[in-house]
């Protein structure tokens, strides 16, 4: 299958349109950003000290959420308790920002 | 009288407290500003003059009664057409958007109206925010003031352009790898992206959700500093914002001194800055070497991968907010007779634009099944390596400096057919956005051909008071709130 078609079912995925005469123009655009996101294939792990904490890796429970709730999973990976109390709650879940 | 638009906010709030001036005449200059000046830069989208007009005759009836007033009393502040001013239309910039009209005030919007600020109107911008240069926008492309055949940068063009121009004191802006400061390195003045997490976000229409935060855009540090202590603060609307509620200041020059700073310096990103711009940035480093920082280089040994992480995060996320523009949560009226969903769901989207419709495509490439390890996965490693090793270089130093952009501004058309060369000019803004750090972009000198660029600072995550006091001793060093371009 050519890029061109791929790029036609990603279109088909993402819901949008894509005129068959610019298709040639967008894949190309497409395929140039994505030889951008192949540089992440020379990245090692290994080669890094990487710490992987809160940021990355957040093991809660989605019930930990939930205020109507009590949570079954309340400490953090080091067994250690963490409390999260998000100031603004509806029915049980946590509002976030509008839009 | 005619001249107050080349006055800063906090000299004009002072003026409308004192009596000197009444705030009903200050927003009439500023309107009379934008009218003779907006066919030129093309800054705003929306203008919102009857209201600024009614608001500052309110604010005079408050002073005239010897009632209390804000910090921001009589000062008119543009905002980017991503954030919701209730009634006011609500494009960002695209034909998608044209007709929607928001039906609430973001919180920054809220803060700024509680503190006496007056909207001012809506300032142009790329796409939903998606590009370095501001011509990616459905109503024309913002115009740099300092030559009106190059870019003005972007995304936040709009809201750079509008103050450099002296429209305007203040703007915010939002920035999701560089959108504050790339425009303000690109128009001579200050850009700051607070820490994420200081400044709600409600309200702002997302792109990318773990990226941006909305900042403020102003002349000189003693305007940001007001601005800034209006928007941030923990808000109930918005759960990622964190309960510390810093009050900024202005310090004095001896207070600053007090605590010998250390500085780390990103050689190596200086050096592969054009060489006006890294030539610039040494002499300044050299000038500030009198106050008695410790200045050391600092390496980053992780940056070759920054541009792609930073893009795979970004178009993933991008493909799940805009989601929402399907003309039927939000979009423009259009018949659906004759269509199955999924084809009006297309139909409807074809009105987003070419750098929209390709960040959604790369957004849904990156996250499908058969590519989540090998792009957004690793993209997430990326992140947290980059943010570690930032953690890590800001135990040792107070600051890190930087240059804004590697590049002087350029002409307008002339880069634009090539994203992947415009995604690479992001590589010194994105750190800042990758790890949440806050970081501000301070002018830093004049090309030989006449164009601005700038030096970025980063700090650790709530230490904007360190950015503020290095940018207090620029702005005493070298004046930089004088460096605009008369139109």
């Amino acid at each position: 299958m050519s890029f061109e078609e791929d790029v036609k079912k990603l279109c088909d995925l993402s819901k949008l349109e894509i005129p068959d005469e610019m298709i040639m123009e967008a894949a190309k655009k497409v395929g140039d950003v994505l030889a951008l996101f192949s540089k992440l294939d020379e990245f090692r792990k290994s080669d890094y000290d990487i710490r992987i904490e809160n940021d990355l890796r957040v093991e809660k429970s989605y019930s930990s959420l939930r205020a109507d709730q009590s949570p079954d999973i309340n400490t953090d990976n080091n067994g250690d308790r963490f409390e999260f109390q998000p100031l603004n709650i509806k029915d049980g879940f946590i509002v976030g920002p509008r839009i | 009288m005619s001249q107050l638009f080349r006055q800063p906010a906090n000299v004009i709030v002072s003026k409308i407290k004192q009596g000197e001036v009444t705030a009903e005449e200050y927003i009439s200059v500023i309107i009379d500003r934008i009218n003779s000046t907006d066919a030129e830069i093309n800054s705003f989208i929306t203008k919102n003059f009857e209201h600024a007009l009614e608001r500052s005759k309110a604010i005079d009836k408050k002073i005239q009664k010897g009632q209390t007033t804000g910090i921001l009393a009589g000062i008119p502040v543009g905002i980017k057409d991503n954030i919701s001013v209730k009634g006011l239309k609500n494009t960002c910039a695209s034909k998608m958007l044209s007709d929607y009209v928001s039906p609430y005030n973001a919180t920054v919007i809220e803060n700024i109206e509680r503190e006496d600020g007056i909207i001012i109107g809506k300032l142009n911008m790329d796409e939903f925010g998606m590009g370095t240069t501001s011509e990616l926008s459905a109503y024309g492309p913002v115009k740099n003031p300092w030559n009106r055949d190059y870019v003005a940068g972007g995304s936040s063009g709009g809201s750079a352009a509008a103050v450099s121009s002296l429209q305007i004191p203040i703007s915010l802006g939002s920035d999701t790898g560089g959108s504050i400061r790339c425009p303000a390195s690109f128009c001579s003045v200050i850009g700051l992206k607070p820490t994420y997490g200081s400044v709600s976000r409600n309200g702002l229409v997302s792109y990318s959700n773990s990226l941006e935060q909305i900042g403020p855009i102003a002349r000189t540090i003693f305007d940001i500093v007001p601005i800034l202590n209006t928007i941030s603060g923990e808000d109930k609307m918005d759960n990622t914002t964190v309960g510390l509620k810093n009050s900024y200041r202005i310090k004095s020059i001896e207070e600053i001194l007090s605590n010998r700073l250390k500085v780390g310096i990103l050689s190596e990103l200086i050096q592969s800055a054009e060489s006006q711009i890294a030539r610039g940035i040494q002499e300044k480093i050299k000038v500030l070497e009198k106050f008695s920082f410790d200045f050391e280089d600092a390496k980053l040994s992780i940056i070759d991968f920054a541009v792609a992480a930073y893009y795979v995060i970004a178009s993933a996320e991008a493909s799940s907010n805009l989601s929402r523009f399907d003309n039927i949560r939000y979009g423009y009226y259009s018949s659906p007779e004759g269509y199955e969903w999924k084809s009006y769901f297309s139909k409807s989207r074809s009105l987003l634009g070419d750098e929209v419709k390709r960040r959604i495509l790369l957004g849904t490439y990156v996250l499908s099944a058969g590519y989540f390890g090998k792009y957004y996965a690793k993209a997430q490693l990326v992140r947290s390596t980059i943010k570690n090793e930032f953690e890590k270089l800001l135990q040792k130093y107070d600051i890190i400096l930087l240059p804004t952009m590697p590049v002087l501004p350029f002409k307008l058309g002339e880069r634009i057919s090539n994203p992947v060369d415009l995604y690479n000019l992001d590589l010194f803004t994105i750190l800042a956005n990758l790890t949440g750090f806050p970081s501000i972009s301070i002018p830093a000198g004049i090309s030989h051909e006449g164009f601005p660029f700038g030096i970025q600072l980063i700090a650790n995550a709530f230490d904007e008071q360190k950015l503020i006091d290095v940018a207090v001793l620029f702005e005493k060093e070298f004046d930089y709130k004088e460096w605009y371009k008369d139109l």
